[in-house]
């Protein structure tokens, strides 16, 4: 479905990606995590051409991004990316951020385009929000509505920037859920987090992007970071509050 | 001190002044109306080649706004009134020299390449307003580029401008009356003109201050309504949701 072959980046002279290797089969979910700055938005981006890469190359169904008569608009309609903040257009109301691209791109009727989204906006209850814009919804809710215009588009993949970065915890188990359903319906899916339970209930395939380089790696190295960290966050909170007693 | 000026308003009703502030109106709404289209052309011109990637518009566009912004606008009404003709070939500047509506032209033009300027730096800097957010969000869900323009990025720098371009149009709207200095018959110059006639300049002026006032606030609420409007809502869902749903794969 999706293969990058040693991917690789440089910008302004620095190394982004170092040779990123990847294949990944529809139902799949990736989870990319790595410190900030390791490179995964961009690597996230190189997959619908929204940043080029230097060397190697990547496909998607056996068609490289870079064949000469390729079309890039019909390739970035069947990748749908849900961007970090969301990036719901201000002029329009969260039903026409979602009929938008359905009748420019896909060409569908103005009324087919609206039953489309209405029916995920009800999968994903934000229905009665349909006609409010982007600056009145609530972070959860433009999460779904961006999620839904991508979604609407009938993707074969679906990249995510750091979809929880600005949910509380019972949104993150929601998100969680969208996308384990969305493995359902065959969509390949990369998901880039910092968040390491997140990724650990979320993903079936877990990566590592440090300096660059990509490893695969195991659930239960995830979930080890994870709870080390917790291990020291609570050894440096117990401390302090050694100190506050003496 | 007492103010002991006795307003003496049947003057401005006697016809031959009456006429003089009628025709003032008059090609003060032509100055005002044609500059304001000729300087949005201009102001899109001039944005378009600064925002191109093509950096042999760039740095000419940039140059004439660096250059342009910081000339007055009545040097400019004098310099196509007296120096424009002068540097044309002398066939051609004598025929403008006596045609009679050249001043006319000269004031409009002029305030066009002054307005235009200004216009220009305000598209531009609403085009680079937007959010990259909302750049990249158009691009990556499968617009061409002529789409992205259309749906998004046109109608974002719109709410954008708006403001401070409808700021513009007042001023250029004022502006006007600087063309009295090459004796085009606006309003500020059938005032002067009512003055030194009847020695009554104080009722004149004061009809036309109280008209520059009026059409700049019927403007600037007619502006005001505009952005209302565009911040509205156009289609919403109910018609659809109260017929019968059709069955549609989503997948």
């Amino acid at each position: 479905m999706i293969e990058l072959k040693s991917v690789g980046k440089i910008i302004s002279g620095k190394t982004i990606l170092n040779s990123v290797t990847l294949s990944l089969q529809r139902g799949e979910v990736a989870m990319i995590c790595g410190p900030s700055g390791s490179g995964k938005t961009t690597l996230l981006r190189t997959i619908n051409r929204m940043e080029v890469i230097d060397s190697g190359d990547i496909m998607i169904d056996g068609v490289s991004l870079y064949d000469e008569g390729i079309n890039l608009c019909e390739l970035r309609s069947r990748v749908g990316i849900v961007f970090q903040h969301c990036n719901l257009f201000s002029h329009l109301t969260a039903l026409e951020n979602i009929t938008l691209p359905l009748i420019r791109v896909k060409k569908l009727t103005k009324k087919l385009a609206i039953n489309i989204a209405i029916d995920l906006m009800d999968k994903f209850s934000v229905s009665h929000r349909r006609d409010i814009y982007p600056d009145s919804l609530s972070g959860g809710e433009k999460q779904r509505i961006a999620i839904v215009r991508c979604l609407a588009m009938s993707p074969d993949v679906m990249l995510f920037d750091e979809p929880t970065s600005a949910l509380d915890w019972r949104l993150r188990d929601e998100v969680s859920d969208n996308i384990k359903s969305l493995a359902d319906l065959n969509i390949a899916q990369i998901v880039v987090t910092h968040d390491l339970d997140f990724a650990c209930a979320t993903g079936n395939r877990f990566f590592m992007l440090n300096n660059g380089t990509l490893t695969e790696v195991d659930c239960n190295t995830l979930a080890c970071q994870s709870t080390d960290r917790v291990g020291r966050l609570a050894n440096s909170v117990r401390q302090s509050s050694m100190l506050e007693m003496v | 001190m007492e103010f002991t000026y006795e307003f003496d308003w049947s003057v401005i009703a006697r016809h031959e002044y009456r006429d003089y502030l009628l025709y003032g109106v008059a090609y003060t709404f032509i100055i005002a109306f044609f500059s304001t289209i000729l300087s949005i052309l201009i102001g899109i011109v001039i944005a378009s080649g600064r925002l191109s990637p093509v950096k042999y518009f760039v740095w000419p566009c940039s140059a004439w706004v660096g250059v342009a912004r910081h000339i007055p606008a009545v040097f400019w009404i004098l310099f196509f009134y007296f120096v424009f003709p002068e540097i044309l070939p002398d066939s051609l500047g004598s025929i403008l020299h006596s045609w009679g509506s050249y001043a006319l032209l000269a004031g409009i033009v002029a305030l066009s390449i002054d307005n235009g300027t200004y216009v220009s730096d305000i598209l531009r800097n609403g085009v680079l307003a937007i959010s990259s957010g909302e750049r990249e969000a158009a691009k990556s869900c499968g617009l061409t580029s002529k789409q992205q323009w259309v749906c998004c990025l046109l109608p974002l720098a719109t709410r954008i401008v708006l403001p401070a371009l409808a700021n513009r149009t007042i001023h250029n709207f004022k502006n006007s009356s600087l063309c009295m200095v090459i004796g085009v018959t606006e309003l500020t110059w059938a005032t002067q003109q009512i003055e030194s006639l009847s020695f009554r300049g104080l009722e004149a002026t004061l009809v036309a201050t109280i008209f520059y006032i009026v059409i700049s606030l019927i403007f600037g609420s007619v502006s005001h309504k505009m952005e209302n409007r565009l911040n509205s809502c156009r289609y919403s869902a109910k018609d659809v949701l109260n017929k019968p749903s059709l069955s549609v794969p989503t997948t």
